[in-house]
């Protein structure tokens, strides 16, 4: 499997000042004030290592580290082995650099969402893997089992699922990618993305030369990457076997497909037997007997490191973000064109999923009507897809809109290409303009969208345009460029630039407005939780009558009170939760 | 023989309705000396029979012109300075002339100008109306004119200001009338107008697609390609504005401080007046 091109460059506003202060909001509630501290340190001074960050954070070495720890056992910052070029004293220093995993963190919210999803898909079990998972942020399976289990007596209610049970759970969620391996602390820092703009044309580096040195150093990491995402989903052998035990050491040492058949229980036997570091060298031997290439050994080492070291195991996020995208494309879809067109836009969806690997994706695979037929019928238990499927295909890429593209026919029939990022920009354009409307009336939502369609406009033509007055017209311009969904430009007549002789033109761009609205998303979700933390504050001898063993009479008496102050919790967390709702659509898919 | 020069040179005015030079009357009478011309213009310019204007093709020169019948009685008892403000805005035409446009034509200073205004308001030889593009300013036309398109701002201005509720009452109509229809062209729509009889005006077709397009643009109808005749057929989306999305249902999304609002300002979340009234069950 090829690897995945890299994400589409992150929508400013994902990264911009409301979005860390929401990062940081989550992380003082989730792990506390030093990590809050931690991480706004890495926020605020990007990539970091240890001693500088010990410099910027203020915070005394043993809580730095502690924190530091905490961070990455919840997956809040990413770890990336730095590796400085050798010299001609000998090989390049390596140091580990620091990352906040701002996506991460804010997507924390999301996470009971994830749980009603994986509730209806698979089931308590693995609501109660995932939710063990999240919680703790990245654990063996051994550990996973452990935490599932006493969670399960503590309950006490049910009794406790089995192993096998939780173990074929676990599987499935590790195949369908809900849950991935933890990319290792030893990934090269991935690769700066230059703006297009600022990109230019090199010439092929001279051989010998520094340039091409840096380019074969970018080529290995990049083989890094990619043999992460080789493994990212694959289940270790240990896992692989009916009981699941995680005792066969040969199992791990070696894959299956490389062992030879008639020392395979000689090899086993004396593995158990021996320490590790003499398997090791035993195993670096019988490749070097076996003619071994010099250039595979560096591979099978660190294949077999692989499978001997602990697989950590964490939620991937992406794929719940990938599987709500592809809910909110089919439902435009339907809603646009009706339910046969949901239909064949998911069954294409379902097709492509085996071929991708992040929800940043540009547009699917060419797929034919045989595939998305296929696709339909598995998701729908056998049944029959809709006769006129291919008609229907047929019609989407024709229309206006370009959500799919013919790209000829093959051996399944037709082959069709969806637009993934057309149809997402369509969803977020609708639910621009419901804001829009909300926000600045019918009239606002008229100039914004004749602007849109006439590009620069003055206030006279606008108010023309739109058939208002021209006081409406000025009101409504000015409250949108309060808000920062259209742009004004002045182009002055003469020199000095004097307001009677400039003309003031406006426009709306789609992008830009975009954007705004997904900042402004993160602000109010910002203060959705600020206010959540006020209520609490301010009704925190509530909060503590209620978790503290108190008379009943006691809870009584303030039965009122405390209906009042969970109808504004329950009120504020629903809202967060809905709000999160669109924040994924506007940044995280 | 002064009397017969005068019917002459009217003769010859009444040929060339477009305005006659000096040098034509004396190619078209050579047997009128030039002395014997100049007083029977003079007399004819006097008795409102004739007028001169400044030559278009040439404004270093003048025509003459003859006045049409009636005019005469019409103009009795104005002056020179009248009669030429009163050119100055019969060239004008529907457009209509500001009066510092008229100064600078007329050389005659401002409260000289408005007193000969109000002097040919109160005979109605010319009115004055309030442009739609510039509300200050005030033009005249001959009477008799209907202001053009541009000036009162089409079908969409009243006697005073911007129609909203005429505009209103039309795309309510248009709605209706797709909602009954179902799909709906162009020509339909302006056919429906026109016999409910709603406008006073005569709608135009670029008229009522104004008016399709604001309704396009609220997102209440939508335009689509018809099958059969490859023309715009209107219809209602299937894909309706949201009334509601989650950021506009919390009080942040329509607040309208919402950019001041600050954490431990005078304006924060925890101190919001909106929030409370959100929050007071």
């Amino acid at each position: 499997m090829a690897e995945p091109p890299p994400p589409l460059a992150a929508a400013p506003a994902s990264k911009g000042p409301f979005a860390c202060r929401l990062a940081l909001k989550l992380t003082h509630e989730i792990l506390g004030p030093v990590c809050e501290q931690a991480i706004a340190c890495l926020i605020n001074h990007g990539m970091q290592q240890y001693g500088e960050l010990l410099k910027t954070s203020g915070l005394p070495a043993g809580q730095l580290s502690s924190a530091v720890l905490v961070l990455i056992q919840h997956n809040y910052v990413n770890c990336y082995l730095k590796e400085e070029p050798p010299t001609l004293r000998g090989p390049g220093p390596s140091y580990t650099l620091y990352e906040a995993a701002l996506p991460r963190i804010l997507q924390s919210l999301r996470v009971p969402r994830f749980m009603t999803h994986i509730s209806d898909e698979h089931g308590q079990e693995s609501v109660r893997l995932v939710r063990n998972l999240t919680e703790h942020g990245r654990l063996r399976w051994d550990q996973l089992l452990e935490a599932v289990v006493r969670e399960s007596a503590e309950e006490g209610g049910e009794a406790a699922p089995a192993p096998g049970v939780l173990l074929n759970q676990f599987r499935s969620l590790v195949m369908q990618r809900y849950i991935e391996r933890v990319p290792p602390c030893t990934l090269p820092p991935p690769p700066q993305h230059v703006h297009p703009n600022a990109r230019k044309k090199k010439a092929p580096p001279k051989p010998g030369s520094e340039e091409e040195a840096d380019m074969h150093r970018e080529q290995a990491d990049a083989a890094l990457r990619h043999d992460y995402q080789q493994v990212r989903f694959r289940l270790p052998s240990e896992l692989m076997s009916p009981s699941g035990d995680a005792v066969e050491v040969d199992a791990q040492a070696k894959p299956a497909g490389k062992r030879k058949r008639g020392g395979k229980d000689a090899a086993a036997a004396s593995s158990e037997a021996e320490p590790a570091k003499k398997r090791e060298r035993k195993k670096a031997g019988e490749a070097g007997a076996e003619g071994g290439s010099a250039a595979s050994l560096p591979a099978q080492a660190a294949a077999a490191g692989d499978e001997e070291a602990p697989v950590l195991w964490r939620v991937n996020y992406d794929e719940f973000n990938r599987r709500f995208r592809n809910d909110v494309i089919v439902s435009t879809a339907k809603l646009k064109y009706g339910v046969h067109a949901g239909q064949a836009v998911e069954g294409l969806l379902v097709a492509n999923a085996c071929f991708e690997q992040t929800a940043h994706c540009e547009e699917t695979v060419v797929l034919s009507v045989g595939d998305v037929s296929g696709a339909l019928r598995r998701i729908h238990s056998n049944e029959d897809p809709p006769d006129n499927l291919a008609c229907v295909l047929s019609d989407l890429a024709d229309d206006d809109m370009h959500f799919l593209e013919s790209r000829g026919s093959g051996p399944g029939g037709e082959q069709y290409v969806l637009s993934i990022s057309r149809v997402l920009r369509f969803a977020r354009l609708y639910q621009l303009k419901g804001v829009i409307r909300t926000k600045f009336g019918v009239a606002g939502m008229r100039i914004w969208r004749l602007l849109l369609l006439n590009g620069q406009l003055e206030q006279k033509q606008v108010a023309d345009l739109a058939m208002v007055t021209k006081e409406e017209a000025r009101e409504a311009l000015y409250a949108m460029l309060k808000g920062g969904y259209l742009a004004l430009q002045d182009v002055p007549r003469t020199n000095d630039r004097a307001p009677s002789r400039t003309f003031y033109t406006w426009r709306a761009n789609a992008d830009t407005t975009i954007a705004r609205l997904t900042s402004d998303l993160y602000r109010a979700a910002g203060n959705l939780h600020a206010r959540l933390e006020h209520e609490a504050r301010k009704q925190s001898e509530l909060w503590e009558l209620l978790e503290l063993p108190v008379a009943p009479s006691i809870i009584e008496r303030r039965q009122g009170e405390i209906a009042a102050l969970k109808a504004v919790t329950s009120r504020l967390e629903a809202a967060l939760l809905d709000l999160d709702w669109q924040v994924c659509i506007f940044a995280d898919v | 023989m002064s009397r017969k020069v005068e019917e002459l040179i009217l003769t010859v005015c009444r040929k060339h309705p477009e305005g006659v030079q000096d040098t034509a009357l004396e190619a078209e009478l050579p047997s009128v000396a030039v002395n014997d011309r100049a007083v029977a213009i003079n007399s004819l310019l006097a008795s409102l029979k004739l007028q001169i204007l400044v030559n278009p093709a040439d404004p270093s020169s003048h025509i003459y012109k003859a006045s049409a019948v009636g005019d005469a009685t019409r103009f009795k008892g104005l002056t020179a300075e009248d009669m030429l403000v009163y050119q100055c805005i019969q060239g004008a035409g529907n457009m209509g002339i500001w009066t510092r446009d008229m100064k600078q034509r007329t050389n005659l200073q401002q409260p000289k100008i408005n007193k000969i205004l109000k002097t040919l308001e109160e005979r109605c030889l010319v009115k004055s109306i309030k442009s739609v593009q510039n509300a200050s300013r005030k033009v005249y036309m001959l009477y008799e004119l209907e202001p053009a398109k541009e000036l009162t701002g089409g079908p969409w201005y009243g006697p005073d200001a911007f129609d909203s509720e005429f505009i209103t009452v039309l795309q309510e109509a248009t709605m209706s009338y797709i909602n009954t229809k179902g799909d709906a062209t162009l020509a339909d729509i302006v056919r429906f107008i026109k016999e409910t009889g709603i406008s006073k005006q005569a709608l135009q077709e670029d008229d009522v697609e104004r008016i399709i397009n604001t309704l396009e643009c609220d997102g209440k109808i939508e335009g689509v390609e018809g099958d059969e005749d490859g023309l715009p057929h209107y219809r209602l989306p299937l894909m309706s504005i949201p009334e509601a999305t989650p950021f506009t249902s919390i009080p942040c999304g329509v607040c309208p401080v919402f950019n001041e609002c600050v954490e431990g300002g005078k304006i924060s979340p925890q101190t919001c007046i909106y929030f409370d009234q959100w929050l007071d069950f």
